[in-house]
């Protein structure tokens, strides 16, 4: 399920290594002593993308966070915990040697990893954790194991479950999954160390909300085992997305108005999104009766394990290649509909992205790159200035306002490198470019093609809502490109990512 | 109110002697003016804000008249004056104020006061006198120079006009003192920068013609174009469009449909020539009495609507003229108004739907962070479109909020959502919703940009739960229409 971000500012929780020396909590819970040597500290060199000078990377930074052993050798952690990662070592407790370690898979959507290391020296004598068969109740115990700030030693803290409920994962911004509250301490480094009760893992610690107190954000059961079974056929597809915005059906009129009998409830479908699973199979004005043989109540709550829980709570435990089973009021009579579950690769989603080096073409020291999350970020406080607006907006209503029609991305005018060529350009940052000499521009694949079409020795470019176009006299590109790029020390013009055309 | 003003102070102000100078500033035609202003809540439109009290100046321009900058009159409740010093506050009335010129003309009783005389056009460095008034009555002079006579943004609208920033050495804490020129009335603060001593004063020169354009009812305002321009200094735009490299020429970018310059002019075209005055490639024209201006002086400031003026343009390679009649500034035709605040919004609440038009004043009045804050896609509209719509007449319908009520069950989250039809009927403006309204006696079928299915309201139940609404939420009326201008001190103004 995707939802905006929220105001709460989540952070999620690896940090920077600190050097206080704190004593180590004696461990004196029987069968915990083997479970200490499975818990593992993740060492992570990483340089994080920088999106106003994608050719470079930002500096590089050293982190650490926790991990754990499972079955088949292998540690499982938190993705941002080793995102935009160039090196990671995992270090037993006890232990002062450090291990290169590898992503084997990596879920960003559901802030999950699994790494692997080469020499097996690593697992010896080591136990994998077993998972819990179900989630604990509220008030059950959880111990919380990792590596948290403040010592170099395993860290143990104890604590309740608070509550169970769908919350932001803040690793992608825009994905919402089941989360598990505790109120033990959680803090930087936790992450990717595991929650147990009755010392079984049954989450993993992932994130806390800045300014509130225990507070404590875990990823529960049934998101990792999702994760877990995804991966089996050794790729990681991630959460399908139904795509399906709804109103409830409790309105007497509303209900009338589609015909909905008494005693049948449901929710009506009041946006289908064209990236999503449901895009031509479910329409405005359905009704949604069931899935896969539960009623939906009127505000789109189910019954499960004895719970009320969202309808969308049935997509989220499904994998892509299944399919869900939909009763709908259509056309004043019942239709079932199947909706086999699926990924669409979809680019207006604006998830933030880790591992990949940002897109980009630079000419006549204009930097063009796509919209992205990563990019909006950079903003900061220029967001309230009209055309930053204009990005925030687009980022938001592509699909809503059909924005996104004949396009794969937004190109947008990043930055300006100054040069005498494009002294008067600046007028132009952080607008949307709709074509360059008449050449629409689909994503920044087009970009260069387009730039060779310069008639009468001038390159137009136009941007989105502004009626000034600007103008560079092509002429003078090719020699004031070979300055810029030395000047400021940009390996290659461009960047583009040619699988992520293809699709 | 976006005023910049602090507060009323001077309760703790230390009259300063007045220096010795040739011609004392005319002090006797100058009065307090003290406002009861309450304007209309921008998210509620049919309540009132808490009320607040301003306090300022007028300065008598004739017999029973006085002029103040709009600002200080907006959502008057009451307007009184009083002598500096004196106890007796005489009640006065609003005879014109625009907002687009931040001009008020007043009517009261004037005896024992006299009118000013309006200065002469000055130049930059002009030495001026400014006078304001300490809780007592005491006078306070102040000396000063103008810095800079420029084309700028008034500090309560978006608009821009010809604005003089000077320099002074007196602690300005009220809109509209008044400042002199060798005896002479040259303008009327709107603004002053405690930390850099500036002011910003309204000229003379616009609140003459103002005040002789109310004179001659109508009052049509400030003369405008209708269209959008952008300076053209790249070389490398110059030779794209063919034009020589002699700095002289800007290039239009969007004429507004149904204005004077629709029709006659089109986006590409290049201003050469504008009223007989050349344009330079920044917009600049040389005014004959103040210098080097930005060419929305030449329309507004030195033009009335209704003139013709000839325009030399640019276009395909070369040049042409052409004749364009100047048209009257008009808040109503814009797809988004700018000047509302001082009005009563038209509203329509229909089973606890709220229903309006979109305005600049609904959005801003979300504060200095209101471009993140409002609805993106309203905001996004609002800078892009605000003074252009499709046709004449149209407007952003929108459902701001939803009152919730049993007859709306399910809708109550949805708000700023546009609308596109009501009862099956496109809807362009609230006045054609009030139509439609009116026709089907009752509106229970709303059509979004959003949602692919319709908002739905019991109709047998309407008249109920409307009746309902207005009870339990203090609904004094559940719709507010505008007739024709009615006798409040500025529905005349704002149009």
């Amino acid at each position: 399920m995707q939802m905006p971000p929220t105001l709460f500012h989540r952070v999620v929780l690896a940090v920077m290594a600190c050097s206080l020396i704190a004593a180590f909590p004696r461990l004196g819970f029987a069968g915990l002593r083997d479970l200490r040597e499975s818990i593992v500290k993740i060492h992570v060199t990483l340089q994080q993308e920088d999106f106003l000078q994608p050719w470079q990377a930002r500096s590089l930074m050293n982190s650490n966070g926790s991990g754990f052993i499972i079955k088949g050798k292998r540690i499982m952690t938190n993705a941002h915990v080793v995102s935009d990662a160039r090196f990671i070592e995992v270090q037993r407790e006890g232990d002062s040697r450090k291990y290169p370690a590898t992503v084997a898979f990596i879920a960003h959507d559901c802030d999950l990893a699994i790494l692997q290391v080469k020499d097996n020296a690593f697992f010896t004598d080591t136990l994998p954790m077993a998972f819990g068969k179900s989630l604990p109740t509220l008030n059950d115990s959880v111990l919380v194991l990792g590596y948290p700030m403040g010592g170099d030693r395993l860290s143990l803290t104890k604590g309740v479950v608070s509550r169970i409920d769908y919350s932001l994962y803040a690793h992608s911004t825009v994905d919402s999954h089941l989360v598990m509250q505790v109120d033990a301490a959680i803090n930087p480094g936790n992450s990717g160390g595991p929650v147990l009760f009755n010392n079984k893992v049954v989450a993993v610690a992932f994130q806390g909300i800045m300014g509130a107190q225990n507070l404590g954000y875990t990823i529960p059961l049934p998101v990792i085992e999702h994760f877990l079974k995804d991966i089996e056929d050794g790729t990681y597809d991630g959460y399908p997305e139904l795509g399906v915005e709804h109103l409830e059906s409790r309105n007497p009129a509303l209900r009338a108005d589609l015909g909905i009998p008494d005693g049948i409830s449901g929710v009506v479908v009041a946006y289908v999104d064209p990236f999503g699973a449901a895009a031509s199979l479910l329409k405005p004005r359905d009704v949604i009766l069931s899935i896969d043989g539960n009623t939906i109540a009127d505000d789109g709550s189910v019954g499960l394990d004895g719970n009320s829980v969202e309808y969308a709570e049935f997509i989220e435990r499904k994998q892509c290649t299944e399919k869900i089973f939909f009763t709908v009021w259509r056309d004043r009579k019942t239709a079932a509909v199947i909706v086999p579950l699926t990924r669409k690769p979809d680019p207006f989603i604006f998830r933030q992205t880790y591992d990949r080096q940002p897109e980009y073409v630079v000419t006549g020291g204009l930097v063009f790159c796509p919209l992205s999350r990563g990019y909006l970020a950079t903003l900061g406080s220029e967001l309230n200035t009209p055309a930053a607006q204009r990005l925030l907006y687009t980022s938001r209503y592509a699909k809503l306002d059909n924005l996104y029609k004949g396009r794969r991305q937004f190109v947008v005018l990043a930055g300006r490198l100054p040069h005498p060529i494009n002294t008067y350009c600046a007028t132009h940052l952080n607008q949307i470019l709709a074509s360059v000499n008449g050449q629409p521009i689909r994503d920044i694949g087009d970009l260069p093609a387009a730039l060779k079409k310069a008639t009468g020795g001038f390159i137009v470019f136009r941007f989105e809502g502004n009626d000034n176009p600007l103008i560079l006299e092509s002429g003078m590109l090719q020699k004031s490109d070979l300055e810029i790029l030395a000047q400021y020390n940009i390996p290659r013009p461009v960047h583009i990512d040619k699988q992520e055309i293809a699709q | 109110m976006r005023r910049l003003f602090a507060p009323l102070f001077s309760a703790l102000a230390i009259a300063i002697p007045a220096p010795a100078q040739t011609v004392s500033p005319p002090h006797q035609s100058v009065v307090e003016v003290i406002v009861t202003a309450q304007r209309f809540d921008p998210a509620v439109p049919w309540k009132k804000s808490k009320q607040e009290t301003r306090a300022g100046y007028a300065v008598v321009v004739a017999e029973g008249r006085l002029i103040t900058t709009e600002d200080l009159v907006r959502n008057a409740m009451l307007v009184e004056l009083r002598h500096p010093g004196g106890a007796t506050k005489i009640t006065a009335s609003v005879v014109e104020a625009d907002p687009r010129m931040n001009a008020a003309l007043l009517a009261a009783p004037t005896a024992g006061l006299t009118p000013v005389e309006w200065a002469d056009p000055v130049k930059p460095g002009a030495r001026i006198q400014l006078v304001q008034f300490d809780e007592a009555g005491q006078r306070q002079n102040g000396e000063g120079r103008i810095t800079g006579i420029e084309v700028a943004a008034l500090p309560s609208s978006v608009h821009s006009l010809l604005t003089f920033q000077a320099l002074t050495d007196l602690k300005l804490d009220r809109v509209g003192a008044p400042a002199f020129h060798e005896g002479r009335l040259i303008g009327l603060v709107m603004q002053y920068d405690e930390a850099s001593q500036t002011s910003v004063v309204l000229p003379a020169a616009l609140l003459k013609r103002f005040v002789e354009d109310v004179g001659h009812p109508p009052y049509r305002g400030v003369a405008v174009a209708g269209l959008m321009w952008t300076p053209l200094i790249e070389p490398v735009k110059r030779h794209y469009l063919g034009l020589p490299n002699d700095d002289r020429g800007v290039l239009i970018l969007r004429t507004i449909p149904g204005s004077s310059a629709s029709g006659v002019m089109q986006a590409g075209d290049v201003i050469l020539t504008w009223d007989g005055t050349p344009i330079d490639s920044q917009g600049y024209y040389t005014d004959p009495d103040f210098g080097r201006l930005l060419l929305v002086h030449q329309i507004s400031g030195r033009r009335h609507p209704g003139d013709t003026i000839e325009v030399t343009l640019w276009r395909n390679h070369k040049s042409e003229t052409v004749q364009l009649k100047l048209d009257a500034y008009d808040d109503s035709r814009a797809l988004i108004p700018l000047n509302t605040e001082g009005e009563q919004a038209e509203y329509l609440v229909e089973g606890g739907l709220i229903f309006r038009e979109l305005s600049a004043d609904y959005l801003l009045a979300r504060g200095p962070q209101w471009m993140i804050q409002s609805n993106a896609r309203l905001v996004t509209l609002y800078l892009t479109r605000a003074l252009a719509p499709e046709k004449p007449g149209d407007r952003i319908v929108i459902l701001s909020v939803v009152l919730p009520d049993p007859i709306n069950v399910g809708y109550q989250e949805i708000r700023d959502e546009v609308i596109l039809r009501v009862n099956g009927t496109p809807v362009a403006n609230l006045k054609e919703l009030f139509a439609i309204r009116d026709r089907d006696k009752g509106i229970t079928r709303i059509s979004t940009q959003t949602l692919g299915v319709d908002l739905v309201l019991e109709k047998t139940s309407l008249d109920e739960a409307n009746r309902r609404v207005a009870s339990i939420y203090r609904i004094p009326n559940l719709e507010h229409r505008k007739s024709s201008p009615p006798a409040g001190p500025h529905r005349a103004a704002i149009k």
